[in-house]
């Protein structure tokens, strides 16, 4: 059994993947450079680049991850897949603001939250004090055989 | 234009590691790369890429250093899943550029 977990990035997502390529090597211009020099010896460089070169032409991103775990078929309680519904269509900021919106206990939330992280379906990310789920993926398919 | 990255689970040690760009659904860019996790890092060993319009397969040592980089035909996801769901590690110490 393959899950497949499928994400579109927004344009603002895209705008964060492009900045970020763009501060790790120093601007476009750097890097192609280097990407032309170092080829296949540097081959995240050229993949960098290439991904940059496409998202500057205004390309979408999508990022799909293949599991074969069905560990994470077995995490998808109704509960959980409420969560993530949620987190979908609405910009959570923390755990206590997501238990709240979904009048939870804040203690069954949170090991709800653990639980869809360990399987690889959502990112807490810190945010001040605060940690900010995120989902990452916005599909999710589940291929039997 | 797309640009699609994919990370696909082998065995739990082993991944393929993947990104495409296609133009008008064509496929003008990819690399695959065949994953291997030591003591808890992902380390590259095989590459299959078309930079700079040349097919080619790379190999890669423990630590990261390029070994050899011999000429290939295109080869698709498809094939190259197939060929790593063959042979698994031993495509690091086979000649690939004849698969």
């Amino acid at each position: 059994m393959n899950i497949r977990l499928i994400k579109k990035y927004s344009s603002v997502e895209v705008e964060g993947l492009l900045g970020d390529i763009e501060s790790r090597y120093g601007g476009v211009d750097r890097l192609k450079q280097r990407a032309a020099r170092n080829g296949c010896r540097d081959p995240d460089m050229v993949d960098d680049f290439k991904v940059l070169e496409a998202l500057q032409k205004g390309a979408e991103f999508y990022y799909e991850s293949v599991k074969q775990e069905p560990n994470v078929a077995a995490c998808l309680t109704p509960k959980r897949v409420e969560i993530m519904n949620y987190i979908h269509s609405k910009n959570v900021s923390s755990i206590m603001d997501l238990a709240e919106d979904l009048n939870r206990d804040y203690k069954n939330v949170y090991d709800d939250l653990i639980a869809l992280s360990k399987s690889g379906l959502i990112n807490l990310k810190k945010d001040g004090r605060c940690r900010k789920p995120i989902l990452i993926a916005s599909k999710i398919v589940v291929e039997f055989g | 234009m797309i640009v699609e990255k994919k990370e696909i689970a082998i065995k739990e040690n082993e991944k393929l590691e993947a990104i495409e760009i296609y133009r008008d659904k064509d496929l003008s860019y990819y690399s695959y790369n065949y994953m291997v996790k030591v003591d808890e890092k992902w380390k590259r060993y095989i590459r299959w890429d078309n930079f700079q319009k040349q097919p080619h397969v790379d190999r890669y040592d423990e630590t990261g250093n390029l070994v050899t980089s011999e000429q290939s035909r295109d080869k698709s996801l498809k094939e190259v899943l197939e060929l790593v769901d063959i042979f698994g590690k031993n495509l690091i110490s086979m000649d690939i550029s004849r698969v």
